[in-house]
């Protein structure tokens, strides 16, 4: 509109003629920039074929629960096998520490029915993933673990503080992997060995609805 | 990044939490308090209650900035007993922010000396409740995650830096192995540690033949680590001079040297 035209232009053409200056002034400028710590998490679910190639949904569970549902027979075609959840979850966590190295842990509990019976512990599986995405321009969002960063090894999710990555000293590590099963597969047990009393979760495993709780802890170092 | 792969997917839970202040450090007198607070942001679409709590922390005798976490008044020099805060639940709203106020009174006790510390502790409130009862084995597994602030406090005028870097070897490079360093750097005072480090091998007329880092180190008071490294390039035959220094903040620099000689 013509009138608040006319009022910008008058702010404009009433600047002072600074411009007529001929002398410069040094101005110091200082900015603070505030270290924070965020941690942005999602779950999604994935099933894995015999091949172990895997499948993820694009979005992620709608609430903070990581649900394997009912356990079935590990081989479908003999129902003594021992039993599994036909799906697992991988977790993906972003990290901004302000450019300070970090570390996350995993913290979980048994599974355990109403009953206090509990899923073997080798048979509930936290494995963190060796891949992760950083701050570089490359667009890879699965790339080795740079440097001297460490994930942890397959353990039992019914652990205390287990280790998920040490970034070492690297302060360019932005997205972090984890998965997270209830199985008696060697491939994806927590001991990664043949099976064992300890593995697997026994087809006569009391019925009722198994629970747990994982708690993902970051701190810088 | 990888979660930006679910945006605009449709409705999903995420985990956002931030916290201002991951690193509380006050100098205190015995008997003084400081005070201060800690902003938390939900960036994510839902509301989130967060819970607050103090733990004790240490690093791991690796040595690699690992930690562990106990209980309140678990480890030697425990800050947690120092610390009140409130509130103890926050409710954040969607895209909201909310602060938690602290309080750190130092005890009176004239005997503190050095560095004591805690951490607090912001965690994702997650939903309470069994399920329904299954006729089949069923699983289920609720998650949180939590983010920490480390609370390092030093007593004012009483703090004792002090470091030694010890055993010292040095093994030269052949053309089937690298050069291997190992020493032991041990923290002789009485607040933590982080120390960076690195080497250099000194030829002939004090002209630096090599340089490499070493792994960085996080110390307990009391406590120390091994250090070791790899260094896979070659040198020609004589005397040289491995000199390693740890750099752990503060003015503290520790030096050893070790003789070499490559065949």
């Amino acid at each position: 509109m013509k009138i608040w035209r006319s009022a910008v232009l008058a702010g404009v053409l009433a600047v002072p003629a600074l411009a007529q200056a001929a002398t410069t002034q040094a101005v110091d400028v200082t900015a603070e920039v505030t270290p924070t710590t965020n941690l942005t998490c999602a779950v999604v679910r994935c099933t894995a074929d015999a091949t172990g190639t895997e499948t993820c949904n694009t979005t992620p569970e709608p609430t903070a629960v990581m649900d394997f549902g009912t356990l079935g027979p590990a081989d479908p075609t003999n129902p003594s096998s021992a039993l599994s959840s036909d799906h697992f979850f991988k977790v993906f966590c972003g990290v901004n520490t302000s450019g300070r190295p970090y570390t996350v842990t995993q913290t979980g509990t048994a599974l355990t029915n109403e009953n206090g019976v509990a899923i073997p512990n080798n048979a509930w599986v936290f494995t963190p993933i060796a891949f992760v995405d950083t701050t570089d321009a490359d667009n890879i969002a699965n790339e080795p673990l740079p440097g001297d960063a460490a994930v942890g090894g397959v353990a039992s999710a019914n652990s205390t503080n287990a280790l998920w990555i040490d970034t070492g000293s690297q302060t360019n590590i932005v997205v972090v992997q984890a998965a997270y099963g209830v199985t008696g597969d060697p491939r994806r047990d927590a001991d990664l060995s043949s099976d064992t009393t300890g593995d697997l979760i026994p087809p006569t495993q009391q019925a009722g609805s198994y629970q747990s709780s994982v708690t993902w802890t970051l701190t810088p170092k | 990044m990888a979660l930006l792969l679910f945006a605009g997917a449709g409705p999903a839970w995420a985990l956002n939490l931030t916290n201002n202040r991951p690193i509380v450090q006050e100098t205190l007198a015995p008997g003084d308090a400081v005070q201060g607070s800690v902003e938390l942001a939900n960036n994510g679409a839902e509301p989130m209650r967060v819970k607050v709590y103090l733990e004790d922390w240490r690093y791991t005798s690796a040595g690699d900035g690992s930690k562990e976490f106990a209980a309140p008044g678990t480890f030697p020099r425990s800050a947690a007993g120092w610390v009140s805060v409130f509130p103890a639940l926050v409710d954040l709203p969607a895209h909201g922010r909310g602060h938690v106020d602290y309080v750190i009174r130092a005890p009176k006790d004239q005997a503190l000396d050095g560095g004591y510390y805690a951490v607090l502790f912001f965690e994702s409130v997650i939903g309470q409740g069994r399920a329904e009862r299954s006729a089949e084995p069923s699983a289920k597994v609720q998650f949180s995650a939590r983010l920490g602030s480390l609370f390092l406090v030093e007593v004012n005028g009483s703090v004792r830096r002090q470091a030694t870097l010890a055993s010292l070897a040095v093994s030269p490079p052949s053309a089937s192995t690298p050069l291997k360093l190992q020493s032991q750097l041990s923290n002789d005072g009485n607040t933590v540690l982080k120390c960076e480090g690195f080497f250099h091998l000194l030829g002939p007329s004090d002209l630096v033949a090599a340089r490499g880092e070493l792994p960085s180190r996080y110390l307990w008071p009391g406590s120390g680590a091994p250090i070791a490294a790899e260094w896979a390039g070659s040198l020609n035959p004589g005397s040289y001079t491995t000199v390693v220094t740890y750099d752990c903040g503060g003015e503290l620099v520790v030096t050893s040297e070790a003789d070499l000689v490559v065949r």
